[in-house]
């Protein structure tokens, strides 16, 4: 081993020079310095040295099993659905986003991200395969109707009392994960909707839904549909023509907005319980607890290292952090939802790498991180890796994110009536909900957040069309002079990048970095660039 | 026409939300209670003691203040209120019973409690969470809602008769004056009314931010002269049309819209009498405030509302009015940055043109009456546009 | 006696001809494993280093940015989409 070790190290010490983290440390270039420009098309991937560079590339060669097992698995429906939906085609620029997520990993981060995304990869192409083999326009199968289409936001967990029945986020695969892969297909989707009069500044999301239904461009399977009025006003105006263009009977779950009041949780329980009555009805099947009970498990598994993890992001020795960390809770809290056993394998072997990390004092990126912040607010879907660039560039290391917070009550897994109350506040706290709406102190919670936290920053996420948001804009800006945070608006509009670009997005935190820090960046390469015509 | 007796009055108390009226109340000893919105029963705002004060912010056309702590990308409305009671528009109110009807209000409203802008003692807040649905299970939480943080509340810091005798008293007075406006508003189902929708519209917004036991006296001297009153020798207008949508508590708006051509026979606003003016119903065997919450729920005609039962309401409503008051079309209007109306405007006008045959105009407005060329000129084309529809239909 | 000493022979003779094609089949198949490595080997090798160029490379991003998604977005474009209400 010693000998496989000296080989390696000499190795990485004759081709150091091919490291934009060397480069940019030795002002010979950095991580920008290999891309075409505007184009996000990066002319060779990034040397990591041996063996990282090495595991980066078993990761991809693993994603690709993935993804030809998604296409073996269901072939001309595969082709079927590249065939007749825009947003399909856009899930090819899939290699192109992992790789701009984890541009300057190395060791356990590294690992850490890529088992994390592998969980996400296996599960969405699987997801994708269903629906498309299951699409009664691309011509059915055997199970378009035990599909239940459920509004994303929905935590879809309760339903998997139904044995036979599998709840699918509707709008995931067409108008959310998609636009964190592309930034231009949800535009597409917008303008649909506003060539029907919808105005530009209502929320890009909702919008970019509208615009799916529109356009008829939503999979079609199941017998009856699931909205929800979560996260916010537009999700609730939303599903009006949705529910319209799916042509299901449908049964809106409505939790309730100030939800960290006392009496919202009966309300919000007996939601549930209608909800349930109401697939037993249109689906003709029974709710079986002890089936909900093993998938609960494994929701309260994963919401127990989920707190672990907590503990260890607190410190200078978290090998999970940023997007690594967010889009990983994001997605396997708002779309897995303890349906899949796999998130529940992958938490248990990501905690055992954080406490060795930990152990052995590991800091992640190289130590290079200067600031710690706390990101709140609903994040830039077409940003998704902005806490990378956050790191790479400026060395403020995204600690927690606001939609990480979600849910994380445990729930009984022997009590019917326990269990249905400890769902409905599990789903009241759901992605952008926690916080962005439902009354001032849950906004207002980001400062005990951050200081728990040990942050010194707080990125507020600043959706310009979120009304939300907007209305304690002065508020925020006020609390953290008096409290003594650095504090960034990052301005941007969630699904429609032509509006507030990403650079745009950069000059943001750039502006305060070099004006009122006075700091230089760790990566001069990625201080200014142009993206724009980037995936 | 000759003028109203009290037209003039009227505008006059519509310059301040503190008018004269409101003065006189709270000098008597009667606590002003503000609100915004539908979400909050008048009725439970009237009870012993109090009077209900729906926020306006007359002549408010700027709003530095407000945009500094809730931006310009907001509703005008929430920041033209937010921004007269930082002015001190609204230092006589005891209370402000406030609803999540949307992020926008809510936020306006907790500014209320955080910056304590009104310099009132013992001033408070609270915000409900209304319903979003109209069923059973809404109905009970939009009760616990209102009991929690509007009665519970008003006998707790006030002292407020709060019992079923005075609830039935409240209900019965709120019938009274609703019966007043309802049969002055229906003067304008006449082929020749003997109102206009402006002086409708300023008769309907006094009842709202007026002391009812005060300003009843006008109004039913009003009614009675309207019952006399001599219309124009001809119908004075090209078309008539329901004003649909969200916010519009400027009487200037619906003149506008007169100036153009148009009568405005309907008004299915926020603040309007549609709802706002039906007569409360206590089934036997209910309380009063289960009665009035019923009706609240059912009668509201919110965009928030997502259940299809309410969806399908809202458009059969303005159908109903349609019908009811003889309109040759509807202008759909939504004020700016606000999200339900904004998304209720594009399918209901689609509903309206393609399903009803109901021709539609929509626009969008901001709070205080602005871009009146380019409103003049829409409403121009469409009055235009029902006449054409009219002689062609052969009406 | 001379008929015994044939058949003792004969019989060594087998005996040693049945080792000699048991080792040689172990070596055959030993040899065929060997074989069957090496192309194994060669086949891995040309796999990684066909995978890696074309992972270091980037090929495959740039293969789908400047050929497949322009071709794809052209079809997308040409769609007759039911856009309705």
């Amino acid at each position: 081993m010693k000998i496989t070790d000296k080989v390696i190290a000499s190795i990485d010490k004759k081709l150091e020079r091919f490291d934009p983290l060397w480069q940019a440390d030795h002002g010979k270039g950095g991580l920008r310095s290999r891309y075409y420009d505007k184009t996000g098309i990066a002319k060779w991937r990034e040397w990591r040295g041996v063996k990282d560079t090495l595991y980066d590339y078993s990761q991809w060669l693993n994603n690709i099993v993935s993804m030809v097992q998604m296409v073996a698995s269901a072939p001309i429906p595969c082709l079927k659905g590249f065939w007749e939906y825009r947003w399909m085609g856009s899930y090819l620029g899939t290699f192109c986003f992992i790789d701009r997520l984890y541009e300057g990993y190395r060791g356990y981060e590294l690992r850490i991200a890529h088992m994390n995304m592998h969980a996400i990869v296996q599960s969405l192409t699987k997801k994708i395969a269903l629906v498309l083999a299951n699409d009664k326009r691309l011509g059915g199968g055997p199970l378009s109707d035990r599909m239940i289409p459920v509004d994303e936001v929905l935590p879809p967990l309760f339903l998997k009392g139904f044995k036979d029945l599998i709840p699918i986020p509707l709008q995931t695969l067409p108008e959310f994960i998609i636009c964190d892969i592309d930034q231009h297909i949800e535009p597409y989707y917008i303008d649909v909707a506003e060539s029907y009069g919808l105005p530009a500044d209502v929320c890009s999301r909702c919008a970019a839904e509208t615009g799916v239904a529109i356009d008829d461009a939503f999979p079609i399977f199941g017998k009856a549909f699931l909205t929800t009025n979560m996260p916010c006003n537009a999700s609730e105006s939303t599903s009006m023509f949705q529910r319209r263009r799916i042509g299901l009977p449908d049964n809106p779950v409505t939790l309730a907005m100030i939800h960290n009041e006392p009496g919202a949780h009966p309300y919000s329980t007996q939601e549930l319980k209608n909800a349930i009555a109401f697939i037993e009805k249109e689906y003709g099947v029974k709710y079986d607890w002890d089936e909900m009970f093993r998938y609960a498990k494994e929701m309260n598994e994963q919401n127990t290292i989920e707190l672990e993890k907590w503990d260890y992001f607190k410190t200078p020795y978290s090998a999970l952090s940023g997007i690594a960390e967010t889009l990983y809770r994001l997605y396997s809290w708002a779309s897995a939802n303890g349906q899949d056993p796999y998130f529940t394998r992958n938490d248990r072997k990501v905690i055992k790498i954080m406490r060795k990390a930990y152990e052995e004092k590991y800091e992640p990126f190289g130590g290079r991180t200067r600031h710690r912040a706390f990101l709140w607010g609903p994040s830039a879907v077409y940003y998704t890796d902005f806490p990378t660039w956050t790191q790479n560039c400026w060395g403020i290391t995204i600690v927690l994110n606001m939609d990480s917070t979600m849910g994380h009550n445990m729930i009984s897994t022997d009590d019917p009536e326990q269990a249905i109350q400890d769902l409905a506040c599990f789903s009241e706290k759901a992605v952008m909900r926690h916080h962005a709406v439902g009354g001032w102190d849950n906004v207002n919670a980001v400062w005990e957040w951050a200081r728990n936290f040990n942050c010194d920053m707080v990125l507020f996420n600043d959706n310009v069309a979120c009304k939300g948001m907007n209305g304690v804009h002065a508020l925020m800006e006020e609390q953290a002079r008096d409290l003594g945070f650095h504090f960034v608006f990052i301005e941007h509009d969630l699904e429609d990048s032509r509006t507030i670009s990403r650079q745009d997005m950069r000059k943001c935190v750039n502006d305060y970095m070099q004006i009122v820090l006075g700091e230089k960046p760790v990566d001069p390469t990625l201080v200014e660039f142009d993206d724009s015509d980037a995936y | 026409m000759k003028d109203l007796k009290h037209l003039i009055y009227f505008e006059d108390l519509l310059q301040e939300a503190q008018n004269e009226l409101v003065n006189q109340a709270v000098s008597e000893g009667k606590y002003a209670l503000g609100y915004n919105c539908y979400y909050i029963p008048e009725p439970l705002l009237n009870l012993p003691g109090c009077f209900s004060s729906r926020l306006r912010a007359p002549r408010c056309t700027s709003t530095d203040v407000a945009n500094y702590y809730m931006t310009t990308r907001n509703c005008p409305y929430a920041r033209s209120i937010l921004e007269r009671a930082i002015e001190g528009g609204y230092n006589y109110l005891s209370a402000l019973f406030g609803a999540e009807s949307c992020a926008t209000m809510e936020r306006a409203e907790e500014h209320f409690a955080l910056l304590k802008p009104v310099k009132h003692e013992g001033f408070f807040t609270t915000i409900i969470d209304p319903p979003m649905k109209g069923d059973a299970n809404n109905l009970e939480y939009y009760k616990a809602q209102l009991k929690m943080k509007v009665v519970d509340e008003l006998a707790k810091h006030l002292g407020v008769d709060v019992s079923e005798e005075a609830m039935r008293k409240a209900i019965e007075d709120h019938n009274v004056i609703s019966r007043v406006i309802t049969e002055i508003g229906d003067f304008r189902k006449l082929p020749n009314p003997p109102i206009t929708g402006y002086e409708f519209h300023v008769i309907q917004l006094v009842s709202e931010v007026c002391p009812h036991e005060l300003i009843l006296p006008y109004l039913e001297e009003t009614l009675e002269e309207l019952k006399t009153r001599e219309p124009e020798p001809k119908f004075p207008f090209r078309a008539r049309v329901a004003l649909v949508g969200s916010e519009v508590d400027d009487p200037e708006f619906t003149k506008l819209i007169e100036s153009c051509g148009a009568m405005v026979v309907a008004d299915r606003y926020c603040f309007g009498s549609f709802p706002s003016r039906e007569q409360i119903e206590i089934f036997p065997g209910e309380s009063a405030f289960d009665a009035i919450c019923r009706h609240y729920l059912h009668t509201n005609q919110c965009a928030r509302f997502m259940d299809g039962m309410k969806i399908d309401q809202r458009h059969r409503e303005v159908k109903r009015l349609v019908d009811e008051f003889s309109a040759d079309g509807v202008i759909y209007e939504n004020m700016k940055f606000c999200e339900f109306w904004s998304y209720e405007k594009v399918l209901a006008s689609h509903i309206f043109v393609n399903e009803l045959g109901i021709p539609c105009c929509t626009i969008e407005k901001e709070y205080a009456l602005g871009a009146v060329g380019q409103l003049r000129t829409r409403f121009q084309a469409f009055i235009e546009s029902l006449e054409i529809k009219n002689i062609q239909g052969g009406k | 006696m001379k008929n015994k000493k044939i058949k003792k022979l004969e019989r060594k003779l087998k005996r040693e001809a049945f080792c000699k094609s048991k080792k040689l089949r172990k070596f055959m198949i030993f040899k065929w494993l060997l074989k069957a490595t090496g192309k194994l080997l060669v086949i891995g090798l040309v796999f990684f280093v066909s995978t890696f160029a074309l992972y270091m490379f980037n090929g495959e991003n740039k293969l789908i940015y400047y050929v497949i998604r322009p071709l794809l977005n052209k079809h997308y474009d040409s769609q007759v989409r039911d856009r309705k209400i």
